[in-house]
C-alpha cells in the first residue's frame, strides 16, 4: 500500500462520517475514492472478474456456453460481478444513510474506479513539489496502476449481446442479462447507455465517421493527461482547490493538473477534422473523448455465447 | 351603506301597512276592523336593535359592506379574548414559559410496530437467483476495499520505512508528542484474535 497523507485521509473520513458504520461495505468503497486505494481495489476486482472458472452463463440464454458453469450455479442470469457489486453497494448505502443509491453497472465502475483518478485532495504546494508521489499511481512495490489499466468500462453483457448491431443487447431478447430484466427504475442508466456505447457504435460513430479525424492516438493512445475539465487550468467548476486552515480567507492549495496522470478519459480532445473536411469545418466542441474512441476501453463479457 | 344595513331590521310602520291595506281593498271597508288594527300596530315591534346597531360606527369609513361586516365581526369577537395588557407581556411570557410533555404510557408488553414494507429490488433478485455468487461478490468487495483504519495503518507502516519529510504526522516533527489513538482505533472492538485488515 502506498502512502496516504492526512489531507486525503481527512477527505475520506469526512465523506462517510455520517454513515452508521464507518466500516460498512459502501463506506469502504467511498473512502477508497479519496484515499487513492480505489485503483488497487479496482485492479484487483477486474482480475478477479477475469477468472473464467467463476463465471456463470445464465439459463435464459438460448445458446449454450462454451465453458461449464460452476457446480453451485443455477441462475437464469449471467453472473455479472459488477451488477452484484452495484446491488450490494446500493443496499449497504441505503442501510447506512437511508438514501437510495441508483443501481447501475456503468455508474458503479465510473464513480468508483474512473472518476476518483481526477478528484484528488488538494495539498500544500511544497508537499507535492518535493514529493510528486503524493499524487502518484504506484503501490508500495512501485507498481504503477494507471486508471486506463481497468477503466473505463464501455460495454458489458453476453457475447451475443456485445455482437448485436442494433442495440448492443438491449431488450427482452437478451434476458440472460439481469439488467434487462430488472424493474424500470433499476439499472436504468445501463439500458439507455447500451445502444449508444455498444461496440458497434465505436465503428459507426468514430472509426467510420468522416467528421472527425480518427488518429492512432485516438485508437490506442493513453488518455489525455489531467482532469476531465474542458476549461483552462485554474478555472472552471472542476478545478480542485482548498484552504489549508479553516479560517484562512483564501485558497492556498490546489491540485496541479499535470500530476493527475493520464486520467482524462472523459475530456473531449480534438485531433482534427476528417477526410475531405476543412480544418475549421468540424465543430471542435463536439470532439470525441478517450471514452468514445479508444480501443483500450474495457468490455466485460459475462458469458461466451 | 349603514342605513341600508339598519333598514334590514325595520319593517313598514303601522300607518304604512294601513295605507297598503287600503290600496288593496279600496274603500270597501269604512272602518278598519279592530283586530286588524291591533295587528297593524303590533307588527315589526320586536326589532333586534342589538343586531341593528352592532355596526353603528362603521359608516364613517370607506369600507365595502363585506369589509365592514368582517371588521365588525372581529371587533366583537375580540370581546371574547382574555384581557391582557398588550404585547409587553410577550417577552415575559416566553421567558417564563414551561413546556410540558404529554404523559406517555409505556406498555412494555405491547407488540412491536410492524416491520417496514419489503422493497423488492435487484439485491433480492440477485440474491435469490445466485446466492453463492452474491456471497463471493460481497467477500471480494470487503477484501479489496479495506477499512479506512487499515489503509491508514498500512500507510503509516510504509511511512515509517520511507518517511515523508514534509508531513508532520509521519515525518517526526510531531514524534515527541504522544499520539492519541485514532478514531478507528478507539472504535475497533477489543479482543479480536485476528487482524481485521488481513481478513
Amino acid at each position: 500500500m502506498y502512502y496516504v497523507n492526512r489531507y486525503s485521509m481527512s477527505t475520506a473520513y469526512l465523506a462517510t462520517a455520517h454513515f452508521k458504520d464507518q466500516d460498512a461495505l459502501s463506506a469502504r468503497i467511498i473512502q477508497a475514492r479519496f484515499t487513492g486505494h480505489f485503483r488497487f481495489a479496482c485492479q484487483a476486482f477486474l482480475e478477479f472478474m477475469s477468472d473464467p472458472t467463476t463465471a456463470g452463463a445464465g439459463s435464459n440464454n438460448p445458446e449454450l456456453s462454451a465453458f461449464p458453469n460452476p457446480d453451485d450455479f443455477a441462475s437464469p442470469y449471467d453472473r455479472n460481478w459488477v451488477a452484484m457489486a452495484s446491488a450490494l453497494f446500493s443496499e449497504s448505502y441505503f442501510k447506512e444513510t437511508g438514501h437510495i443509491y441508483e443501481t447501475s453497472v456503468h455508474m458503479f465502475w465510473q464513480e468508483n474506479c474512473e472518476e476518483p483518478a481526477v478528484h484528488r485532495s488538494a495539498m500544500p504546494t511544497n508537499l507535492w513539489q518535493m514529493d510528486a508521489q503524493v499524487y502518484g499511481e504506484e503501490d508500495l512495490f512501485s507498481h504503477s496502476v494507471p486508471v486506463h489499466n481497468f477503466a473505463p468500462l464501455r460495454a458489458f453483457g453476453s457475447l451475443r449481446q456485445l455482437r448485436n448491431l442494433a442495440s448492443g443487447g438491449n431488450g427482452n431478447n437478451f434476458n440472460e442479462d439481469y439488467t434487462n430484466v430488472a424493474a424500470q427504475a433499476d439499472f436504468q442508466h445501463d439500458k439507455s447507455h447500451r445502444p449508444r456505447y455498444s461496440l458497434h457504435s465505436l465503428y459507426r460513430e468514430h472509426m467510420c465517421n468522416p467528421t472527425f479525424k480518427y488518429s492512432i492516438n485516438d485508437a490506442i493512445g493513453n488518455p489525455p493527461v489531467g482532469s476531465n475539465s474542458v476549461y483552462g487550468f485554474g478555472t472552471g467548476p472542476n478545478f480542485i482547490r482548498d484552504a489549508s486552515q479553516a479560517k484562512l480567507p483564501r485558497y492556498d492549495m490546489y491540485v496541479p493538473n499535470g500530476m493527475l496522470g493520464a486520467s482524462a478519459t472523459r475530456r473531449p480532445h480534438h485531433e482534427g477534422c476528417g477526410l475531405g473536411i476543412e480544418s475549421a469545418g468540424c465543430d471542435t466542441t463536439l470532439a470525441p473523448s478517450y471514452y468514445d474512441t479508444s480501443l483500450w476501453s474495457w468490455a466485460y463479457v459475462t458469458s461466451s455465447q | 351603506m349603514v342605513i341600508g344595513y339598519k333598514e334590514l331590521f325595520e319593517g313598514p310602520s303601522s300607518s304604512e301597512l294601513q295605507a297598503q291595506f287600503n290600496q288593496i281593498v279600496g274603500d270597501s271597508f269604512d272602518a278598519i276592523d279592530p283586530s286588524m288594527q291591533a295587528l297593524f300596530d303590533g307588527a315589526n315591534q320586536n326589532v333586534n336593535t342589538a343586531a341593528q346597531n352592532i355596526c353603528s360606527d362603521l359608516g364613517k369609513g370607506s369600507l365595502s359592506l363585506d369589509q365592514a361586516i368582517l371588521a365588525c365581526l372581529f371587533h366583537h369577537i375580540e370581546n371574547f379574548c382574555p384581557k391582557a395588557d398588550a404585547d409587553e407581556d410577550l417577552p415575559t411570557f416566553l421567558k417564563t414559559l414551561r413546556w410540558k410533555l404529554d404523559d406517555v404510557v409505556f406498555d412494555w408488553g405491547a407488540a412491536p410496530p410492524p416491520p417496514p414494507p419489503v422493497i423488492h429490488g435487484p439485491y433480492e433478485d440477485l440474491l435469490a437467483s445466485d446466492p453463492e455468487g452474491m456471497e463471493i461478490a460481497r467477500e471480494k468487495l470487503m477484501e479489496f476495499w479495506p477499512q479506512l483504519s487499515c489503509a491508514r495503518a498500512a500507510s503509516n507502516q510504509h511511512a515509517r520505512s520511507t518517511p515523508n519529510p514534509h508531513d508532520p504526522l509521519v515525518a517526526g516533527t510531531l514524534r515527541s508528542r504522544p499520539r492519541a489513538p485514532t478514531w478507528a482505533a478507539t472504535a475497533r472492538p477489543t479482543g479480536l484474535d485476528t487482524d481485521p485488515c488481513t481478513t
